[in-house]
């Protein structure tokens, strides 16, 4: 960052605006003077289409010019190590028959919709612990302690952030 | 492992500015971002199992037209499987 600065002569602020799944961020930087002085980085989830019958202000992502991908990659279902699922087929069986036990952790609200958990039909008995943010990884960690079964996250954070925890694939 | 469906979503991360930024500077920062991406101690960082973007990905346009056609593929699905939202 030092060397950002120094390079550019000038300060640069980078501001972690977690929450609402991003739609805060989103919706700052949509807002924000169209000069090149206020960029967002984001994943996927952040910059999905939003529906079109939602108030303005939610559908932010209208209000955003892509400039280039950074960085592509496959997404990780972590579980803690006693689980007997080692993929993701059995993993969806193993939550199917316990449902009562299950504690799964998100970054945000996003990996609801590709969890596997979330594909269990009963899925009213799940426990879901939504993380305020993925940046600092404290879903992979709570996983890797046992106190979530599973939690969602790119698969290369998987592996160099959480190595104590297996990890599956999503298709 | 055998493939549990023929469904492929790939999570990738993009850089964004508001909308009716003038053309130079989207062009002058995606230059620069495509001259990190190419640099050797950024691909150093990403290690052995490098997760970068192709040549048209990392371009303006092709990045719009990809982001484009990943929200029009999930509209789609999300139509023919008829998902609607909780609560």
């Amino acid at each position: 960052m030092a060397r950002v600065q120094q390079a550019l002569g000038q300060t640069v602020i980078i501001e972690n605006v977690g929450g609402a799944s991003g739609t805060i961020a989103t919706g700052r930087v949509a807002r924000a003077d169209p000069d090149g002085y206020t960029l967002i980085i984001g994943g996927v989830n952040h910059f999905r289409r939003q529906r079109r019958g939602l108030p303005a202000e939610l559908r932010s992502v209208e209000g955003l010019s892509p400039i280039s991908m950074l960085r592509v990659g496959a997404d990780a279902d972590l579980s803690r190590n006693s689980l007997p699922a080692t993929n993701l087929k059995e993993l969806l069986v193993w939550l199917k028959a316990n449902p009562d036990t299950v504690t799964f952790g998100t970054g945000g609200l996003r990996a609801h919709r590709t969890s596997p958990a979330c594909r269990c039909r009963k899925r009213p008995a799940t426990s879901f612990s939504s993380y305020r943010s993925v940046a600092r990884l404290r879903h992979c960690q709570s996983v890797a302690r046992g106190q979530l079964t599973s939690s969602s996250t790119r698969l290369r954070r998987a592996i160099d952030r959480a190595p104590a925890v297996a990890h599956a694939p999503t298709p | 492992m055998k493939q549990a469906s023929r469904l492929h979503v790939s999570i990738w991360q993009g850089l964004f500015a508001p909308k009716g930024t003038p053309k130079e500077i989207i062009g002058k920062i995606n230059a620069a971002v495509v001259e990190a991406l190419a640099d050797r101690s950024c691909r150093r960082a990403e290690g052995h199992r490098p997760e970068l973007p192709t040549r048209e990905q990392q371009n303006t346009r092709g990045f719009g037209a990809y982001h484009k056609a990943g929200s029009r593929e999930m509209v789609a699905i999300i139509k023919a499987a008829n998902i609607k939202p909780a609560g």
